[in-house]
């Protein structure tokens, strides 16, 4: 099979399957071939699912030669975050206490793909726990660190490592990641592909690891903006079993999307002249030129100085915390294997409640700010990280950060802001610096998913960044 | 194209899988990773955090977020 295949995307995918240019089963085989030979060298793979992928691919095969066609994921090979439940299987949540650990019931978000036909090739390493202690090494994972398919000497990002890696490598056309702080656009970014963060609710966390029960979120990596709105299509809508459940669908619909010269962003020229890092910047400044040609409507913006991180930390470990308790009062936390993780999740058991519920208080400022914002303006722009990935083996707490000076604050902290009001984002490289991607994100309000989309759909007809292969 | 790949098999290319075992953060502990150290640590991370947010003027009325998006 050509290899070219392996960098398809979704629609152009299922086109092939559908023409009968191959069948999902020599599908299925060529990409889990490929998954089990590169996935371990990337420290990317958690389980290879071959037998059960074949199964699933001889029933679209025997529904592709009746006709049946239930959607555009039907065939296509995907792989899953260690994180979500699969029947019958190892969900280790990338951490030794839990490597034994076997569910009865499929993640929600696994059953609504297998559902339409989408082929589970492999679940994909994640940092320990989603990282939820705070982690210091990229080693943070049973599985080792997730290595970058465009450097190996450096980290993929996480906590969804093994997501990013997989999709940027060709080793699956699209994977689910997942997202408290972070965690999808991080390794989107670092890796070259293309990530959304559902807004909160939108997606069904049932069967999924809780590490924060009010921000988990649930979301798809992919090569395209395209590909996002069509996993999210499938993955979205009411769930009984996820008490968080919003109870909305989500159509993928880009020609309902308003018009470009309609759309206002913000954005704030030190983040992408100051705060990012200044081999990231061409590529950051290239990616503004293409914007600003789309026609958007152009204002700029900051973030309230307010203590977005530090409210973050506090409401995810005291909820991590919680969620653990049983893990870390057994002892058993001493098995992970990073200690600064270890270190955080005992701590984050004696936060008192009145600190919780301060960071909980700030959290509704924080919400009521960016509704405001959201009169202004109706989508955020940023650089999708300040850098690039880091090398494998350097500490993650010891960044520079420069001086803050006369640029002010910027978006700098739309990470853990847009967290805390749980608000849609997507990630779209923009470019390299030093053979790494970078990557910019855009944020809107919350169940606006499509305006991000329309928006990263129109960029990514103007760049190819997003089609770019790495060597392996 | 390629068989199944045995349990054994994947064993041993989880094994084998050199660069997981060259890539882990240097075997030296500095005193500073200490457990105990580190606990520390991320207490006054914890308190630093809890005075960051002291410093924010909550307005009375103002309820914890029962409501998790904007």
């Amino acid at each position: 099979m050509d290899a070219g295949v392996f960098f398809l995307t979704i629609g152009e995918l299922n086109a092939k399957l559908k023409a009968k240019e191959f069948s999902c089963v020599e599908l299925t085989k060529a990409f889990s071939d490929r998954l089990e030979k590169l996935g371990p060298r990337l420290n990317a793979l958690a389980l290879p699912l071959r037998e059960d992928a074949l199964r699933q691919a001889r029933k679209v095969d025997e529904d592709l030669k009746r006709e049946r066609y239930r959607g555009p994921l039907q065939g296509i090979p995907f792989g899953a975050k260690d994180l979500l439940a699969y029947a019958g299987h190892p969900t280790t949540w990338g951490a030794k206490p839990y490597a034994g650990q076997v569910f009865d019931k499929n993640a929600g978000v696994i059953s609504r793909l297998l559902k339409v036909g989408a082929v589970l090739t492999g679940k994909l390493s994640m940092v320990e726990l989603a990282g939820g202690g705070g982690y210091r090494y990229a080693a943070a994972s049973m599985t080792g660190p997730g290595l970058n398919p465009w450097d190996r000497g450096c980290w993929s990002g996480g906590s969804s490592s093994g997501s990013g890696s997989a999709v940027a490598a060709g080793l699956v056309t699209f994977a689910l990641g997942s997202e408290t702080s972070g965690s999808i656009i991080t390794p989107s970014a670092y890796c070259g592909v293309t990530g959304l963060r559902p807004t909160y609710g939108l997606v069904s966390r049932a069967g999924a690891m809780a590490l924060s029960w009010t921000m988990d979120k649930i979301g798809p990596m992919c090569r395209s903006a395209e590909d996002c709105g069509l996993v999210l299509q499938a993955i979205s809508g009411k769930d009984n079993d996820d008490p968080a459940s919003a109870g909305k669908s989500y159509y993928y619909f880009p020609q309902y999307a308003r018009k470009m010269t309609d759309l206002r962003v913000g954005y704030a020229p030190a983040d992408f002249e100051h705060w990012a890092d200044e081999s990231c910047r061409p590529a950051l400044r290239e990616a503004l030129r293409v914007l600003k040609e789309i026609g958007l409507q152009w204002k700029e913006v900051a973030l309230p100085d307010m203590p977005y991180g530090p409210a973050t930390s506090t409401i995810i470990s005291a909820e991590g915390s919680a969620a653990f308790e049983e893990m870390i009062e057994s002892g058993k936390v001493d098995d992970l294997a990073d200690k600064k993780q270890i270190a955080g999740l005992k701590a984050g058991l004696d936060i008192p409640a009145r600190e919780y519920f301060r960071a909980m208080r700030v959290r509704s400022l924080v919400q009521a700010m960016f509704r405001e914002m959201f009169v202004e303006v109706d989508l955020l722009l940023t650089p999708a990280r300040m850098n690039v990935a880091s090398k494998v083996n350097d500490p993650l707490d010891g960044g520079r950060r420069p001086a803050e000076g006369k640029s002010g604050k910027g978006l700098r902290d739309l990470i853990p802001a847009g967290n805390l009001a749980g608000l849609p984002a997507l990630s779209l490289p923009c470019g390299f610096a030093d053979g790494l991607p970078a990557g910019i994100a855009l944020v809107t309000r919350a169940f606006n998913e499509n305006t991000i989309l329309a928006v990263g759909r129109e960029f990514q007809n103007r760049t190819d960044w997003h089609r770019r292969m790495p060597k392996l | 194209m390629r068989d199944q790949l045995t349990r054994r098999g994947w064993v041993a290319t989880l094994a084998g899988s050199a660069t997981a075992m060259a890539q882990a953060p240097p075997a030296q502990e500095a005193a500073s990773d200490h457990p105990e150290a580190l606990l520390k640590q991320a207490r006054d991370q914890l308190q630093k955090n809890f005075e960051a947010l002291r410093r924010v003027r909550i307005p009375g009325p103002t309820e914890p977020a029962f409501v998790f998006r904007a």
